[in-house]
């Protein structure tokens, strides 16, 4: 566990929010999922006998929609890091939205790649915000999830007066 | 699979589902008790992809098959999880329109915690296929 200072919290989303632009392109990202995730992702979520770990008349095991919904999250930390560097401290954010659009069943033992784009980014509540737009396609290039996720970069207000 | 023999009525809820929240990525990012109470939070927030999973479970178990045909889900998680906490996923159908490939069913979503309080809200729409459709 890495020790956070909310000032620095503070600093380190104020500055990446200054450089993280709306048309800003975040990617690629390449996973694959194996059954060995699935069953992983099963026994970290606590569900006992799935619908998802039950053989189908149409093959095995199947990848829950919802295995999808980290991607943009990989991205985002990817691009946060690259633009931070390599703080003394984790900026530690919070997955505020998430709107996902589910288009074909996720693939297992496949690769799957996917591409973001910061679409927007605001202050509510003296909280900085960054939106998300990520695509989510399968080998032959068929789309299997869009989705739109909206970060909060830190918890930690910005002071009465500044920014 | 007949639709008209499962078509909601508008305002009916869905099977809720509940579950005891677990912290599926401990000890990363905000998902650290210390780190947590360090920024506010009472402990360790259960991940937003957490509470979402749970209620794509409530949705898959209603639309089955067709939830991958086009299902769409939109939440904002207003209120942190906590680990332990008993949380349920609930829906109620706002609206429904047929389409050749079945019926759309459009609803409202959210996640309560044991007082009732609402911690995530939201909507979906999805997919009953029509009969003789996978």
């Amino acid at each position: 566990m890495d020790e956070v200072d909310p000032q620095q919290q503070l600093e380190m989303a104020g500055r990446l929010y200054e450089m993280l632009e709306p048309g800003r392109e975040l990617g690629p990202w390449e996973t694959v999922f194996t059954e060995e995730d699935v069953r992983a992702w099963a026994a970290a979520a606590g569900h006992e006998d799935p619908w998802y770990l039950r053989r189908s008349a149409s093959g095995g095991v199947q990848c829950h929609p919802a295995m999808t919904t980290p991607i943009s999250i990989w991205l985002f930390q990817e691009e946060r890091h690259r633009m931070l560097g390599e703080p003394a401290q984790p900026l530690v954010g919070v997955h505020a939205a998430a709107r996902h659009h589910y288009l074909a069943p996720v693939p297992i033992n496949k690769r799957l790649s996917a591409r973001s784009k910061v679409i927007d980014k605001y202050i509510r509540r003296q909280r900085y915000y960054v939106v998300v737009e990520t695509r989510t396609t399968d080998e032959e290039g068929q789309d299997i999830v869009h989705s739109r996720d909206t970060f909060l970069l830190t918890p930690v207000r910005i002071p009465d007066g500044a920014g | 699979m007949d639709v008209t023999a499962r078509e909601p009525l508008v305002g009916a809820e869905l099977e809720p589902v509940t579950r005891i929240a677990r912290n599926t990525a401990q000890g990363k990012g905000i998902h650290d008790d210390t780190r947590a109470k360090t920024l506010g939070f009472k402990g360790a927030p259960v991940p937003g992809v957490a509470t979402f999973a749970h209620v794509i479970d409530m949705l898959i178990g209603f639309f089955g098959s067709g939830w991958t045909d086009g299902g769409e889900v939109d939440m904002a998680f207003t209120s942190p999880i906590y680990v332990g906490q008993s949380i349920t996923a609930r829906a109620i159908v706002r609206e429904k329109k047929a389409e050749d490939s079945g019926l759309r069913v459009f609803l409202d979503v959210w996640v309560e915690n044991e007082q009732s309080q609402k911690v995530a809200t939201g909507t979906a729409r999805g997919l009953l296929p029509a009969a003789g459709r996978p």
